[in-house]
């Protein structure tokens, strides 16, 4: 399988302070990886510079997504060119209607792919055949985007735009936060529906509960900045029935 | 002696204006005790007028307009009028079809076919010196619009009042609108012009019957020359609603001013305004609202995305009389600044003589929100596309509240232009 993401020794500081210690991480193609770890251990940094958001410096090391350069990329040319990252906090944005928000950022990444751009019929209809694929109303998407959503109706728009854009690589910071049951089942599905042999998935999460719905091929735990632990889907298990104690000391 | 702006040609053109002499000339009297408003007054300070005291304007000459020149600014199925340089143009207004019970006229006709409009003209300036240019208007008022919607009529068309400036000079416009008890109609405004430098001065009246209901669309896009000044009187009886949309995008200096008196109770007004600046232009939206009588709704919200140097100023004066128990008042202003040399100057103003209602204003200056920006970069929206979008939204919030969506795309159309224009990057 190839490799989609290869992490090497990043380090990465915000407003100075040095928050990721030197992480290594290989992603392949077909893989789904869940990154676990203690609140202030890192995981949402992770994300976040994988995305390229302004603020997350990299200090050290390097990231290679696909065999390109990632941390040379801006933000919005890795959404089109397949990075993915699904928000803990999906943000409002007042005013903007989510389908015109959605098919702007369809077409941008369909045109970086060399694909013809969606006119507004073409688009609903990849819209309707997405959201049955998800067991989703798309009403959601006729309101402006985010805007007076519940917390799990803003994760169930994440998904439904991760769908329709179609990624490579999905990064998911927390998407089980906040969610009852029912969403997390309907979440779950979703991300099990866009699992590929030729995409990969990283779960940023604190709890083994989304695992269940969602299982990994790999578990990595993330403490103080670094990677401190890695295995298969037990070693989710056993944090759900130890804790971080054995890996960070003072969670006891 | 020195004499007022506008003196030599009041005693000149006066023979030739349609009608109303006596009131022309108790108007001018009025306006020239004052003069014209100053920046030393408050409700005018940032409203540099000396371009046009100065100038000494005369009428707009006549000219050509064409229907092509006018097409893209016409609204499916209303009822236009059309006024090229101050004056109504007949081939291109279409108000034949008027429905029964209301009548759409010239003020030039109404006027000079002698009927006495004056007990609804008086009412639109009082002896204030911040309302001298309503008087000059009185004075000067070549043209316009008077609608009248008779008792119980609903209006499915919209009236839309189209105004092309295409020389320089001034327009000194009048347009009255009654609604009759228990009557609706929507009136949209369309302001155009060209590169000429020239002078717009319109005042609209509403008056709005028991249960009656108004819902206003102004659009002004003026020539990046002119200097624009409207003011909008409203009065509202038992159970009236007015609600008001006004864009503002043209004009080197612009004022769009609305006084509204909550005579009835239980009346209802909305007026929201958004306004899109560059260069160095100036748009001052003024609103004072009187609640005269309790029971009274009104809500404000005014937004402004202002590029380059330009300055957009929200001076909003709510007023609750001793009697006016249980207002219920509202304002809001918010600004997005695209550029570190544009300014937003906000100043809601509260004057509460009752002492059992509820007032909220709220203010924002500020850049377009990072956040918002990232996470619409992490989809793939190039910076510039993801601003454009954002500004889009934030005035889109506005637009919704006009309630015809013809009226509404057409708004949104000159937005799109005027934000496809801008370098929002």
């Amino acid at each position: 399988m190839t490799t989609m993401l290869e992490i090497k020794n990043l380090h990465a500081a915000v407003d100075g302070k040095e928050i990721l210690k030197g992480i290594d991480l290989t992603v392949k193609a077909g893989e789904v990886h869940a990154i676990m770890g203690p609140n202030g251990s890192g995981k949402s940094t992770l994300a976040y510079v994988l995305a390229g958001r302004a603020g997350y410096e990299v200090t050290e090391g390097s990231v290679s997504y696909d065999g390109k350069d990632l941390l040379e990329m801006s933000a919005d040319e890795r959404a089109r060119d397949g990075v993915f990252l699904g928000f803990q906090y999906p943000v409002e944005l007042p005013g903007v209607n989510g389908m015109t928000f959605l098919r702007t950022a369809a077409n941008a990444v369909r045109k970086h792919r060399g694909l013809k751009e969606l006119d507004g019929i073409d688009f609903l209809k990849l819209l309707r055949q997405k959201a049955s694929l998800l067991e989703m109303d798309d009403g959601l998407l006729k309101r402006a985007v985010n805007v007076g959503f519940s917390g799990g109706e803003k994760k169930r728009n994440e998904i439904a735009q991760m769908a329709v854009l179609d990624p490579h690589l999905m990064v998911l910071d927390e998407t089980d936060s906040g969610l009852d049951i029912d969403a997390l089942k309907v979440v779950s599905k979703g991300i099990n529906a866009l699992r590929g042999p030729d995409k990969a998935t990283v779960l940023v999460t604190h709890y083994q509960r989304l695992l269940s719905y969602v299982e990994p091929d790999f578990v990595h735990i993330l403490a103080r900045g670094k990677i401190v632990a890695s295995g298969g889907k037990e070693l989710a298990l056993e944090l759900e029935r130890d804790g971080y104690v054995n890996y960070v000391p003072e969670a006891a | 002696m020195t004499v007022v702006p506008y003196a030599e040609q009041f005693e000149r053109l006066k023979p030739a204006l349609p009608g109303a002499a006596g009131l022309r000339e108790q108007a001018f009297a009025r306006y020239a005790a004052h003069g014209f408003p100053g920046m030393k007054r408050e409700a005018w300070r940032h409203t540099k007028l000396t371009p046009i005291s100065a100038a000494a304007l005369e009428p707009s000459a006549a000219s050509d307009v064409s229907p092509g020149d006018i097409a893209a600014h016409l609204i499916p199925d209303a009822l236009t009028l059309v006024f090229v340089n101050g004056r109504m143009d007949r081939a291109l207004s279409n108000i034949e079809q008027a429905p029964r019970g209301v009548t759409i006229e010239s003020l030039a006709d109404v006027l000079a076919r002698g009927d006495d409009l004056s007990p609804w003209l008086v009412q639109a300036a009082g002896d204030s010196p911040d309302d001298a240019l309503v008087s000059l208007n009185t004075a000067l008022m070549n043209d316009g619009a008077v609608i009248r919607v008779a008792d119980g009529v609903h209006v499915e068309a919209p009236i839309h009042l189209l105004f092309f400036a295409k020389q320089g000079g001034m327009n000194q416009m009048r347009n009255v609108i009654v609604a009759g008890k228990g009557a609706s109609v929507t009136v949209a405004e369309g302001f155009f012009g060209g590169k000429d430098a020239y002078w717009t001065n319109v005042v609209n009246q509403f008056f709005v019957a028991e249960g009656a209901s108004i819902e206003h669309a102004r659009q002004q896009n003026e020539g990046l020359s002119a200097y624009h000044i409207g003011a909008n009187r409203v009065r509202l009886a038992q159970g009236a609603r007015f609600n008001s949309v006004a864009v503002m995008l043209g004009g080197a200096v612009a004022r769009n001013e609305t006084r509204v008196l909550v005579a009835g109770e239980r009346a209802e007004c909305h007026l929201a305004g958004v306004s899109l600046g560059r260069g160095k232009q100036l748009h001052d939206s003024v609103t004072v609202l009187d609640h005269a009588v309790p029971n009274g709704v009104s809500d404000q919200v005014f937004k402004a995305v202002l590029d380059d140097q330009s300055h957009a100023v929200y001076q909003g004066k709510v007023i609750v009389r001793q009697d006016a128990q249980k207002t219920d008042a509202r304002q809001a202003n918010h600004n997005i600044l695209l550029a570190r040399s544009a300014e937003a100057s906000s100043k809601p103003e509260l004057e509460i003589f009752a002492d059992d209602v509820k007032c909220a204003h709220g203010a924002t200056v500020g850049e377009l929100d990072k956040n918002m920006l990232f996470y619409m970069q992490a989809r793939g929206l190039d910076p510039k596309t993801a601003r454009a979008l954002l500004v889009e939204g934030f005035v889109l919030e506005v637009l919704e509240r006009i309630a015809s969506p013809e009226i509404r795309d057409m708004f949104r159309t000159d937005i799109g232009g005027w934000l496809h224009g801008r370098a929002l990057s």
